[in-house]
């Protein structure tokens, strides 16, 4: 019922999600998946890791406690090293002013949570760096 | 008329008048006396001297005229001579004492004429003479001499007779002369004392009509118009002009009458115009009463009317008051010109002004500044300018996000409601309401951070236990066996039916909180159809259902409304037909312009709403039995979003069913669509 392709090699997906329960189930099917792949707990955590180490694709959720997504995002658009990474909004919100706004800041897709299944999101997430 | 007589005193002008006629009586009394003298004097000297005279020498002429008649009637036959000489003797002494008698009737006559005298004398001398013819014849006779003789002597005689005669004529015309002298001295005096006399009754009788009129005139005539006067002022006549002006007693009665009647007449004409006056004012006040009269009953009822009115008047009027001082709402009024006109306390608090201070400052401008998403609005776009303008009410809500500024600098969030104040049609004034919405735009904010947060920590949740059980699902934890994968796929579908039903909720909720975002598109009705029908595929085909769409006209006028909203309706709809639709049945939708609406409905063929239930159809959660019966896992909050959704953009939602026939929902939307609305949020969560 459910193809699992093959890991993609040499690269990097920074997954960044307050949830620990979701962040938890998105973790047990990276590793099951063999995706090679960073946890960040917030948006300032996940600057920090960008610091240590470039991902090639963020996964990014919106509401969270600190920053918060938008605001990484832009952040993250702000700074010319890093302008470039690709970024995938996962968020329960569905609101068109969000993905708008998302998009305005060039984002490669953006994903209702809730509307999914997990595996395919990841399989969402994974096309961009295939 | 002298002087005197114009004297006041009355007794004193009688007096006067009585001497002056007695004075006159008296003097015409000796005039009349003198003239009656003379006449005396004329009568006497006529009747004792002058006839008696005259008669005298008629008897001496007689006398003479006898002895002449017995001398020479001899003719007579037979006459002796004896009785001529006899009848001469005879004649003799009467010729004598005729002659005599008139001598001494000259001579009794002391004032006889000398002519007179002369005349006597001459008479007594041819007498003489006359004797002694006489006397010769008779001594003739007696002689008896010749007839020659006797002749002769009666030639003489007869010389003698003429002689006399002739004196006698003389005479007698003296006399005759002198009575006629003595008549005419009569007539002379009594025709001048008649005259005198006629004078003096002519002079006597103007006198006593003068002072007739005078005593009339300055008496009577003035007591007779004071007695007239007063008749007529006892009869009540005042109105009489007195024209009293009358001198002495009478003047003084008469002025002292004619002051008391002036007076009389002065108090009787105030009182004769107090009386108009107030006959006047009686009229009018009868009149008044009248009508009075005529309207008391209705004023009356009037009254109790106009008493209840003003009863609830008062009321209302205290009620007014104290729902102005009382509103939580600023209010104020401004003229045309943008000035206050009257505000409220709220008012005075929510701008920190006081009441002085505004009315100092006078016009709107002077005390506020209006601001929209930070920037002031121009004061020609504020919105007291724009009702002045428009006539219409014009109002900012809480979207509107606009806030004023007031004189003193504070900042207030607020909504506002300027209506225009209209009278006769035209617009004089503005009547404003301002709402501090501080609260409300926290109340707001926390409200939409409630729908946020809800719908984050309510699907979050269930989105890991959907993942989790996704990944159990998948053997991700290891080999499951059938009957524990048929376990968790109950878990995962339970949870996927609970994230749609926190969907359907966040998305009443936020319809219900007038936070929904509308954004009006030009669209085609049947093509959204369509496209619902296309996602609602695979539920369509498990049942063989067909939906036939019908536009009239077609195709139908493209209208504005909101995509989002609409396929949330439409989708519900159709979803319902299907659910509750038979299998091989048609769903018929039917998409029909009536006038200025649109009318959508769905038709189906289904279990139809049972009667006692269909009332409550639209409410949240509520599920009909036989819809429970059929679709145990029905939400039971489709219809109620789509009434919420349809009542939003103004139109109507309704359905015609029978039980176990089938039922039809309609909405109505207008062909001026929806309004755009500046919510912050989408329906979609």
């Amino acid at each position: 019922m459910v193809t699992q392709e093959a890991p993609k090699k040499g690269k990097l997906v920074l997954v960044v999600e307050d949830e620990p329960p979701l962040q938890d189930a998105i973790q047990t099917k990276l590793n099951k998946l063999g995706v090679d792949h960073m946890a960040a707990y917030s948006a300032e955590e996940a600057l920090e890791l960008i610091a240590r180490r470039r991902p090639d694709i963020i996964w990014l959720d919106l509401l969270m406690p600190g920053m918060g997504g938008f605001a990484f995002l832009q952040k993250l658009r702000q700074d010319s090293s890093l302008k470039n990474i690709r970024v995938v909004i996962v968020s329960v919100s569905a609101s068109p002013e969000k993905i708008r706004q998302a998009f305005e800041l060039n984002v490669v897709d953006y994903l209702v949570k809730s509307q999914y299944r997990l595996e395919d999101i990841i399989n969402r997430v994974t096309s961009f760096i295939a | 008329m002298s002087p005197i007589l114009k004297s006041n005193n009355i007794k004193i002008r009688i007096f006067l008048v009585f001497l002056i006629i007695s004075f006159f009586v008296l003097a015409s009394a000796l005039v009349i006396l003198h003239g009656t003298r003379n006449v005396d004097d004329y009568i006497v000297k006529i009747e004792a001297h002058g006839l008696p005279r005259l008669r005298a020498i008629l008897e001496i002429s007689g006398v003479s005229v006898a002895l002449g008649r017995v001398i020479h009637d001899r003719d007579i036959p037979n006459q002796p001579l004896s009785e001529i000489k006899d009848n001469l003797l005879q004649g003799i002494p009467i010729l004598d004492q005729a002659e005599l008698e008139y001598q001494r009737l000259v001579r009794q006559d002391s004032q006889a004429e000398a002519n007179l005298r002369q005349v006597g004398s001459k008479v007594q001398e041819s007498k003489s003479l006359l004797k002694q013819a006489i006397l010769e014849v008779v001594r003739v006779i007696n002689e008896e001499q010749s007839a020659e003789e006797l002749q002769e002597k009666l030639a003489a005689f007869d010389g003698a007779a003429t002689n006399l005669e002739t004196v006698l004529i003389t005479a007698r015309e003296t006399e005759i002369n002198l009575v006629n002298t003595y008549a005419d001295g009569l007539d002379g005096v009594t025709y001048q004392t008649y005259r005198l006399g006629l004078l003096l009754a002519g002079v006597f009788a103007v006198i006593v009509v003068l002072a007739a009129v005078l005593l009339y005139r300055s008496i009577v005539q003035p007591i007779l118009r004071l007695q007239n006067a007063v008749i007529r002022f006892t009869q009540g006549n005042l109105d009489t002009d007195m024209n009293l002006q009358m001198s002495g007693e009478v003047g003084e009665l008469a002025l002292s009458f004619s002051t008391m009647a002036r007076k009389l007449r002065e108090s009787y004409g105030k009182l004769q115009d107090q009386t108009k006056v107030l006959e006047k004012r009686f009229s009018v006040a009868n009149e008044q009463n009248k009508t009075l009269e005529d309207t008391k009953k209705a004023m009356l009822a009037v009254l109790e009317d106009a008493r209840l009115l003003e009863e609830k008047l008062a009321s209302e009027k205290s009620n007014l008051q104290a729902v102005l001082a009382s509103m939580n709402e600023a209010l104020f009024v401004v003229d045309k010109d943008r000035n206050f006109v009257m505000f409220n306390t709220a008012f005075e608090h929510m701008t920190g002004l006081s009441r002085d201070t505004i009315f100092k400052y006078k016009n709107i401008d002077d005390v506020l500044k209006v601001f929209q998403n930070g920037i002031e609005i121009p004061i020609d776009e504020r919105p007291t300018k724009i009702v002045l303008q428009t006539g219409k009410l014009f109002t900012y809500g809480i979207e509107d996000n606009v806030s004023l500024q007031t004189l003193g600098g504070k900042k207030i969030n607020v909504a506002i409601q300027a209506a225009p104040l209209a009278k006769d049609g035209a617009t004089i004034g503005v009547v404003v309401v301002i709402r501090d919405i501080n609260r409300e735009k926290q109340l707001d904010e926390a409200k939409t951070g409630f729908i946020s947060v809800a719908s984050h920590q309510l699907r979050t949740p269930l989105t890991s236990m959907r993942w989790f059980a996704e990944m159990l699902i998948n053997g991700d934890a290891g080999p499951i066996t059938e009957e524990q994968k048929h376990f968790v796929e109950r878990v995962y579908q339970g949870t996927d039916r609970m994230i749609a039903l926190v969907n359907l909720l966040l998305q009443i909720a936020r319809v219900e909180a007038g936070r929904l975002k509308v954004e009006p598109v030009p669209l085609d009705l049947k093509s959204t159809t369509q496209g619902v029908i296309l996602t609602l595929r695979t539920g369509l085909e498990n049942k063989k259902q067909k939906v036939e769409v019908t536009c009239q006209p077609d195709p139908l006028p493209v209208i504005p409304a909101d995509q989002e909203v609409i396929w949330q309706c439409i989708q519900n709809m159709l979803s319902n037909a299907n659910r509750y639709g038979p299998e091989n049945s048609t769903i018929y939708v039917s998409i029909i312009q009536k006038g200025t609406m649109i009318e959508y409905s769905v038709k189906d063929t289904g279990i139809g709403i049972p009667k006692e239930q269909q009332s409550r159809i639209f409410e949240k959660f509520f599920r009909a039995e036989n819809a429970l019966k059929l679709v145990p896992e029905g939400s039971g909050l489709g219809l109620s979003l789509v009434k919420s959704l349809v009542e939003g953009w103004g139109g109507k939602v309704w359905f015609e069913t029978e039980e176990n026939k089938g039922t039809t929902f309609f909405f109505t939307i207008p062909l001026t669509g929806m309004r755009a609305r500046e919510g912050e949020v989408r329906l979609t969560v």
